[in-house]
């Protein structure tokens, strides 16, 4: 069975399109507006959630945004409350956080993702308004965090993978404290239009080199290298084929506006004159268990292009097995179409994440000859 | 050394057409020598140890009962999971 279900693991809201940093690889278009989710939109949305959360064991919300904590604690209480039954998460760059934040979260039992480049001298590029490094004022959140126990993942963008680099950057997190690491290779996407091609055996290099780090002490859950372990675990067992979902998981996104955007959360606030705003409907007109049933049943537009595309990548990419197929946004932002196939992202957090693993393998290890 | 790495496995030149001549990467996985098997042994062995050694908390919590140590550390863990077969 192919395409898309009707039925999601989790949903992402995004309580309000603001954001207080300013990084310079951000994708987001409206990330200096405050445009704020009505609570409107929540409750017509748990209207559908809480059925779904009540017919699984587990079911996630993820706040973000923009930075979810922008909305402040008052707007994002009124907007947690109509869910049941739901696992909430927040994906945050941490500077907002202090002890009434801590308070917050943990009266929720809400799971906390950071967003941080690494130590000082890598974090650059995360600003604020100003222009200023927010380096402080993340690790002022994190302390807070610390404070309070909250445990927390990281999510780390290196736009500049290349060797010597990995070591450092993992020690750091190991550090920091945080129970997850999930690196992200800058893409170029929505409002950033960077280019992110670089020399495949400098990305090489840094994925065996992270691999490296996290074999010599495995302490922090390492998204990238244990999926891709994972992955080769399967495929030695001869199991690769039962590691993934039989179909693609909607993952609506909710905007602030009640839009609804299916399969990648960066579509969301961006329009086309081909595609239009890429929405399969709003919360405030239908409800979004049958925005998500009708897209998946009949996929139109963009949606369908992508699905021929995901096709085109299993016929024609030897790594389909491990990727998937190319990402919607990532398709789009790099070539303006969803029916392509391989994208600079493919290359950089797969196929290059791949090899670099398989290149440690390949490494001598300490101490024999 | 890692420049030798890198040339033992190229990435395809391109694959846009489906012209290129296609490395069968999961053929090639299963013919890797042993170092491969040791480092996927040692991981299977860090996944063990994390579920044996159970961190306290409420459940679902990270290490805790019901932690899927996977898909539960990143709200955006679909970019990894979130593929048909």
């Amino acid at each position: 069975m192919r395409g898309i279900a009707a039925v999601p693991s989790y949903v992402i809201l995004q309580p309000t399109t603001l954001c207080n940093l300013d990084c310079r690889y951000c994708y987001l278009p409206l990330r200096a507006a405050d445009q704020r989710m009505a609570p409107e939109v929540a409750e017509a949305t748990a209207e559908t959630v809480n059925d779904w959360a009540a017919a699984v064991p587990r079911f996630s919300v993820v706040w973000h945004g923009g930075e979810p904590l922008a909305a402040g604690t008052g707007h994002l209480g009124r907007l947690m409350a109509p869910f049941r039954g739901v696992e909430h998460h927040v994906q945050t760059n941490a500077t907002l956080i202090d002890d009434e934040w801590c308070e917050f979260l943990q009266a929720r039992q809400v799971r906390v993702g950071v967003s941080l480049d690494g130590p000082e001298v890598l974090s650059r590029q995360r600003t604020n308004r100003a222009g200023r490094p927010a380096y402080e004022q993340i690790m002022r959140g994190i302390a807070a965090l610390r404070r309070h126990a909250i445990g927390f993942a990281a999510l780390c963008v290196v736009s500049e993978p290349r060797p010597g680099l990995a070591a450092d950057l993992y020690a750091f997190f190991l550090g920091l404290g945080c129970h997850a690491l999930g690196i992200n290779i800058e893409e170029r996407e929505g409002v950033n239009a960077r280019s992110n091609a670089h020399p495949p055996e400098a990305v090489v290099t840094f994925w065996a080199e992270l691999a490296a780090a996290w074999r010599a002490d495995p302490r922090i859950e390492l998204r990238e290298i244990e999926w891709t372990l994972r992955y080769l675990d399967a495929e030695l067992s001869g199991c690769a084929d039962e590691l993934l979902p039989r179909q693609l998981d909607p993952i609506p996104v909710v905007a602030q506006d009640g839009r609804v955007v299916l399969l990648s959360p960066e579509l969301a606030g961006f329009s086309d004159v081909h595609y239009g705003d890429f929405a399969s409907g709003n919360v405030l007109d239908r409800p979004l268990s049958r925005i998500v049933a009708d897209a998946a049943g009949s996929p139109a537009g963009w949606l369908a292009e992508y699905l021929h595309g995901v096709e085109a990548c299993r016929t024609t990419c030897p790594y389909f097995g491990f990727c998937g197929g190319g990402h919607a946004a990532n398709r789009y932002f790099e070539d303006g179409r969803f029916d392509g196939t391989q994208t600079e992202h493919c290359r950089n957090s797969k196929i290059r994440l791949l090899e670099g693993v398989l290149a440690h393998a390949r490494e001598p290890v300490a101490g024999e000859s | 050394m890692r420049e030798s790495l890198w040339l033992e496995s190229p990435e395809p030149e391109s694959n846009h057409d489906g012209s290129t001549e296609r490395t069968d990467v999961a053929d090639r996985i299963r013919g890797a020598g042993d170092g491969l098997r040791a480092l996927v042994g040692e991981a299977r062995r860090t996944w063990l140890a994390r579920a044996e050694a159970g961190r306290p908390g409420a459940v679902g919590a990270p290490g805790g009962p019901g932690w899927r140590p996977f898909e539960d550390a990143f709200p955006t863990f679909y970019q990894f999971t979130n593929k048909p077969r």
